[in-house]
């Protein structure tokens, strides 16, 4: 897995509070999108495509059942970023 | 083949005979490059293809069942590979089996309803996810007026068409915010090897229900699919080319 540089996961939780429309404050690593933060499933995939767009990576619509929280996104995306420079991703 | 810049890939299931084949040569009139499907009739996909490219664009014909997930899923992902991105999804593959409902055997009625409905949705899962992360496209799926009306001994037909209008507008309200159209096209009885083999008295009092008198051509059943492919304000919508029928 690509460790995220700080840049990086800022940028992710930026794109997350966007589409969720939700202060920073309010969404931690672990906090569900769906349970916690009353986000719906289509919001999920804007947060796919929107990760795609920003960090030039394709991530697979089965890679949705790991995107529930920020922490999730996040590994998600390092796992991809991975894949994209030769990794085993 | 590629389509390069410009509009992308038309995806057209079901494209070898009738409305599909009609809906594969306008949009190749049109310079379009099309990918289509097709379950059984290999020559006729293949004349299509050369036709296609005569009338100036371009078709790919691929043999497979709709209700075959992992082959949907393959058709879907080597079109966009080989020929580019995928803007339009024209669902078209049907199939009939006709009888009353207290002799219509379960298997007919499963039949119809995984290739004419199961089909569809197998289609846009795999399709429209792209579309989605592009944030551009259309679907337009083909239903029937079999599908708003009912039609005696179509059960199985009927409420498969009937499940694809809701099916669209539900895929409408889901994709809407991605910029992405969902539309439906529900023709009436259209000139068809579905139609032509209506017994002549069933024909006649048909022709008598259609208010401009007539079956309409397969031609102009492709006519209502461009327009909906480029009637950009335009989603949710069931738009019946029928001629004023009246079931």
């Amino acid at each position: 897995m690509t460790e995220l540089t700080d840049d990086m996961r800022a940028k992710v939780k930026d794109i997350v509070c966007d589409i969720l429309e939700l202060e920073p404050d309010a969404v931690s690593d672990t906090s569900s999108f769906t349970d916690d933060l009353g986000a719906d499933s289509m919001q999920t995939i804007e947060v796919l495509a929107s990760l795609e767009l920003n960090f030039g990576v394709v991530i697979a619509q089965s890679e949705l059942d790991r995107m529930v929280s920020l922490a999730g996104v996040l590994d998600v995306l390092a796992d991809r970023l991975a894949a994209a420079a030769g990794g085993s991703g | 083949m590629t389509s390069g810049s410009g509009p992308g890939v038309v995806l057209v299931s079901g494209g070898s005979r009738g409305i599909g084949r009609a809906t594969v040569l306008r949009f190749a009139q049109a310079g379009r490059t099309v990918a289509f499907c097709y379950r059984s009739d290999e020559a006729a996909a293949r004349e299509l293809e050369k036709l296609a490219g005569d009338a100036g664009g371009a078709a790919v014909a691929t043999r497979l069942n709709v209700t075959d997930e992992a082959a949907v899923s393959e058709w879907v992902a080597r079109t966009e590979e080989r020929e580019g991105p995928i803007d339009t999804v024209v669902t078209v593959a049907g199939i009939v089996r006709d009888g009353p409902v207290l002799r219509m055997s379960p298997e007919d009625w499963r039949e119809v309803i995984d290739v004419n409905l199961t089909g569809v949705f197998t289609v846009c899962r795999a399709a429209v996810f792209p579309m989605m992360k592009r944030r551009a496209g259309c679907v337009i799926t083909l239903s029937s007026v079999s599908g708003v009306s009912g039609n005696a001994t179509q059960a199985n037909y009927s409420a498969s068409k009937a499940g694809i209008i809701g099916f669209t507008r539900a895929l409408a309200k889901e994709v809407g915010r991605f910029g992405i159209r969902a539309n439906v096209v529900a023709p009436g009885l259209i000139e068809t090897d579905m139609t032509a083999g209506l017994p002549a008295k069933r024909r006649e009092a048909a022709l008598g229900a259609i208010l401009l008198g007539r079956f309409g051509e397969p031609a102009e059943v492709a006519e209502a699919v461009a327009y909906l492919a480029e009637a950009h304000y335009v989603t949710g919508a069931v738009l019946q080319v029928d001629g004023g029928i009246v079931l």
